[in-house]
């Protein structure tokens, strides 16, 4: 070997291990992955964590991004910060972890800088894998905070950039009306509500502006319209960002699983399956434990066990629970033990407690199998009351109005039956009939406000 | 070549392959960064406390859910009982001191998330009646299913009335006669989630009462009674919060006829109003209000926030209140007034749902104490239990001074720390005695109404309306 080429090897071997060395060290100190010492509610989360985080120490911006996710949707805001700081450090173009950093630093209360973050969210390209760009939301956020901070000029400004985002625009509507400028707000909301014409939000703050403007009778048909409007705008983002993660570890995606295939899986994979939950969560003090029980008691009943179902109701009652959804259980097990009598029992004080379509139902039934006429119309009354009541939120007029004719029908002296009646009759444009329902309800109860106003308010 | 020279040459060779191959292996050594931590820890109490829990049967098996507490004698027996609405059983509960123990027993039963409780002689024949404010859901629900329901005493039992249904979830009943006919007249909340009201009930007799709508709009929490204005009928006021954060004002102008003032607002729609108290905090002779800021149920992981803490809202005559701040407490969501130190003036009583629980040192309850000029010093009363939502102030163990009582809402993570009704018994500043305070209850506010991401003890007013608990 030529002196030179020795030369050449030493330098080269010299720089290799300087090199080498300086990449080893490197990679030792990069850091490690902050995650709580514990998780004493979700026996299930420790080791996902662990796992995740080596995951993320020895992987990519996409895997510190996800384990930023999933620390938020745990509530661990402070650790998730970091992790998206790590996962931007590698990736300093994740929108996603941009958003992420912004929505930890808001919910452990630093509003302004979230803000910054939220602002670096907007110059920042989106995502091309993700379905929905994170800019609205971020400008959405911008303007939220500013309002948390007082400054509703800022904030106004921020909304205002937010053309075509409805939320935006509702609460740009908000600030108009707060700021007495209820005109320009009628003709937001004018707009807003041919895009969103079932919003309740939207004719909530209708009605407040036509207050404003001094219209009774348009105060009136806005606050009416509220009540059949089912559609929300949403006015806060974090749940809805934080909700896929929430679900993603621990007891959680175990619990959905088993309901989700308790009525078609195999019957002895559920029965191990719910084993292995019973035995996850067996004298915890965590809501997860009674929702064992409420499945093992639903399970035993599925499969012919009333003792087995009521050994989980004394657990379940053992746990404070007086709850109709407990009675109801009860009532199903005494029922299949041939217990008619108790099973009628436990019901009639579930109604008491809550009533429901279903509820009601049973309980007209069982008074018809008994031969009880008064019984089963009062029930069946209230059956109809109920179901007419949800159609009515839906915005289903006609069969509601159906419904509540044969509820009346039943039970004809009950004035909130002829109230509504005269609701859906006066949305449905028919305004003799609705006062004749209105007066009739008047007629029932004379202290009956609503209907009083219904009569002395209505428009024209 | 030599066999040493082949072997540099190898190692020349080796050594970045071996580098390329190591590196995934080796593990993170570096340190992790810093976390950010929060909430409110103080400096403990001079006053002493001893914690008492008022305990229910079984009920280290559960996970109660207190949404109000009340010190009343309820008996007229000169000995102040505790009153609890326990949602979880879906009743009204009793406590009576019994020497060094406490004798709890269900007053009423089959009430659908009670919210508040009220004791008040309704029907005027010398005996406390109980009106119970029914949410029917604890979780974020804007479905009709609210209730005012009353339970008229008879004997050694209670005579259930249905007063008001076909409403969303009613969050809290107060008494009062508003159309000056000398009986008693209600004034109710009717919290809800998207929709809800404020409506007085005008009593006509025999248990029928007549319903007005005072103003539309969801996330009423509490409706405090006092004449606020000092004309010598009395006024209504009441905090929305679901939504907007609104303090309104009902001016009572005669017969039955009220009159709404918008006393305050913030554009900070994340403030968390979770009560409303009246009482004369700087005594000098007008009824200001209290409100306590902290509710934040709208995520599924609420966390202390700057702006959490308590407001006071002076009266300054003419329907003007002015807002001061006068506590910051992460989470809080009750509060209760009464001269805890017996120097006599009054002090505040705080209860926090939500000061960040991963620290353990945080405060669930602080009071704070008035130095006279309105100025106040918060002091820690206890850590343990959390998750607090209701509190209230009076003497329950007969010895003139205040005590502090507190109700838990175990809806939300961590379920650690959990207690149901818990008493603070009063014993003084060292070295001192009896303090004087009064007998009766304080002045309190707080309660659960779940509003959830969103849901307020109150009914948390902003849970995520699925899965996460919690009332708004």
């Amino acid at each position: 070997m030529s002196p030179a080429f020795r030369r050449f090897l030493a330098i080269t071997l010299a720089i290799e291990v300087a090199l080498c060395g300086w990449l080893v060290v490197q990679r030792l100190q990069r850091p490690r992955a902050a995650i709580p010492a514990a998780f004493p509610d979700d026996p299930l989360l420790a080791g996902e964590f662990a796992a995740l985080a080596k995951r993320a120490e020895n992987g990519g911006a996409d895997d510190w991004l996800f384990l930023g996710e999933s620390l938020v949707g745990q509530g661990c805001y402070g650790h998730a910060e970091q992790a998206f700081e790590r996962a931007l450090e590698l990736d300093p173009l994740s929108i996603e972890a941009v958003y992420g950093l912004a929505f930890a630093i808001d919910r452990t209360g630093r509003v302004a800088e979230s803000t910054v973050q939220y602002q670096r969210c907007l110059d920042t390209p989106d995502d091309p894998r993700s379905p929905q760009s994170k800019k609205p939301f971020a400008l959405f956020a911008i303007g939220k905070n500013h309002l948390r901070l007082g400054d509703v000029a800022a904030a106004e400004a921020a909304f205002r950039r937010n053309e075509g985002f409805v939320p935006a625009m509702y609460q740009l509507a908000l600030i108009l009306y707060h700021t007495s400028r209820p005109k320009e707000a009628a003709a937001l909301l004018a707009r807003l509500l041919q895009q969103v014409p079932l919003s309740l939000e939207l004719h909530q703050l209708r009605a407040r502006v036509m207050e404003q403007l001094g219209e009774p009778a348009e105060q009136f048909a806005a606050a009416a319209m509220a009540e059949r409007s089912a559609h929300l705008i949403e006015s806060y983002f974090g749940t809805e960002f934080v909700r896929p993660f929430n679900h993603r570890h621990g007891f959680k995606p175990v619990l959905e699983a088993y309901a989700s295939r308790k009525a078609s899986g195999p019957p002895a994979a559920m029965e191990a399956e719910l084993a292995a939950i019973e035995d996850l969560v067996r004298d915890r003090r965590i809501p997860q434990r009674f929702m064992a029980l409420f499945m093992r008691a639903e399970r035993a009943l599925a499969t012919g066990r009333p003792e087995v179902a009521l050994e989980a109701v004394r657990q379940i009652a053992a746990g404070g629970d007086a709850s109709g959804s407990r009675l109801l259980v009860e009532a199903a097990a005494r029922q299949m033990q041939g217990d008619a009598d108790a099973a009628r029992a436990l019901r009639e004080r579930a109604e008491t407690l809550q009533p429901s379509v279903l509820g009601q139902r049973g309980l007209a039934d069982a008074c018809d199998r008994e031969g009880d006429a008064a019984g089963r119309d009062r029930h069946r009354a209230k059956e109809h009351f109920l179901a007419a009541m949800a159609a009515y939120r839906s915005n289903k007029l006609e069969p509601a109005l159906e419904l509540l004719k044969k509820s009346a029908a039943l039970v004809p002296d009950d004035a909130t039956t002829w109230f509504h009646i005269g609701e859906m009759e006066y949305h449905l444009g028919r305004r003799d009939a609705a006062d004749e329902a209105f007066r009739k309800a008047l007629e029932l109860r004379p202290g009956y406000g609503r209907a009083r106003d219904s009569l002395d308010r209505r428009a024209p | 070549m030599t066999s040493k020279e082949l072997s540099l040459v190898g190692l020349a060779l080796a050594l970045p392959v071996a580098t390329v191959l190591a590196l995934p292996r080796l593990p993170a050594l570096g340190p992790p960064r810093p976390v950010t931590s929060a909430g409110d820890t103080f400096p403990a109490s001079p006053l002493r406390f001893e914690r008492q829990p008022l305990p229910v049967a079984n009920e280290e098996k559960q996970l109660p859910l207190v949404t109000n507490v009340q010190v009343v004698d309820l008996d007229g027996d000169g000995t102040a009982e505790v009153l609890a609405c326990d949602a979880l059983g879906h009743r009204v509960v009793r406590f009576d001191r019994a020497g060094d123990r406490w004798k709890d027993s269900t007053l009423v039963d089959l009430v659908s998330y009670p919210a508040h409780v009220t004791a008040v002689d309704i029907d005027g024949d010398g005996d406390q009646d109980l009106v119970v404010s029914s949410l029917g859901d604890i979780m974020p629900s804007d479905a009709v299913i609210g209730r005012v329901i009353l339970f008229e005493k008879r004997g050694d039992g209670y005579e259930r009335h249905l007063l008001l249904d076909d409403v969303r979830r009613v969050a809290d009943v107060q008494p009062g006669d508003f159309d000056g006919d000398g009986d008693v007249d209600l004034a109710v909340a009717v919290f809800g989630y998207s929709r809800g009201e404020v409506l007085w009930l005008e009593n006509r007799g025999d248990f029928v009462f007549a319903d007005h709508v005072l103003l539309s709009g969801p996330g009423a929490i509490h409706v405090p009674v006092a004449d606020y204005d000092g004309d010598g009928d009395l006024d209504i006021a009441t905090i929305m919060s679901q939504d907007l954060e609104e303090l309104w004002g009902f001016e009572n102008r005669g017969n039955g006829s009220f009159r709404r003032t918008m006393l305050w607002r913030t554009p900070n729609y994340d403030m968390g109003s979770a009560g409303l108290v009246a009482s004369d905090l700087d005594q000098d002779g007008d009824v200001d209000l209290i409100l306590p800021v902290g509710d934040n149920l709208e995520d599924y992981d609420a966390f202390p926030q700057p702006y959490h803490g308590c407001l006071w809202f002076e009266n300054e005559g003419g329907w003007q209140f002015v807002e001061r701040r006068i506590a910051t407490l992460g989470g809080t969501y009750a509060a209760a007034v009464d001269d805890l130190d017996g120097d006599g003036d009054r002090d505040v009583v705080l209860a926090s749902m939500t000061n960040d629980w991963t620290n353990p040192a945080n405060a669930s309850l602080v009071w704070l104490e008035n130095d006279g000029k309105q100025s106040f010093r918060t002091w820690q009363i206890d850590n343990d239990p959390i998750h607090l939502v209701t509190v209230a102030a009076g003497d329950i163990d007969g010895d003139g001074r205040p005590d502090v009582v507190a109700g838990g809402l175990n809806l939300r993570r961590p379920y650690q720390r959990i207690g149901g009704t818990t008493a603070w018994l009063n014993r003084g500043l060292a070295g001192r005695g009896s303090t004087g305070g009064e007998m009766a209850g304080g002045e309190t506010a707080g309660g659960a109404t779940g509003r959830g991401p969103q849901a307020g003890a109150i009914p948390a007013a902003s849970a995520p309306a699925s899965d996460a608990g919690g009332a708004r």
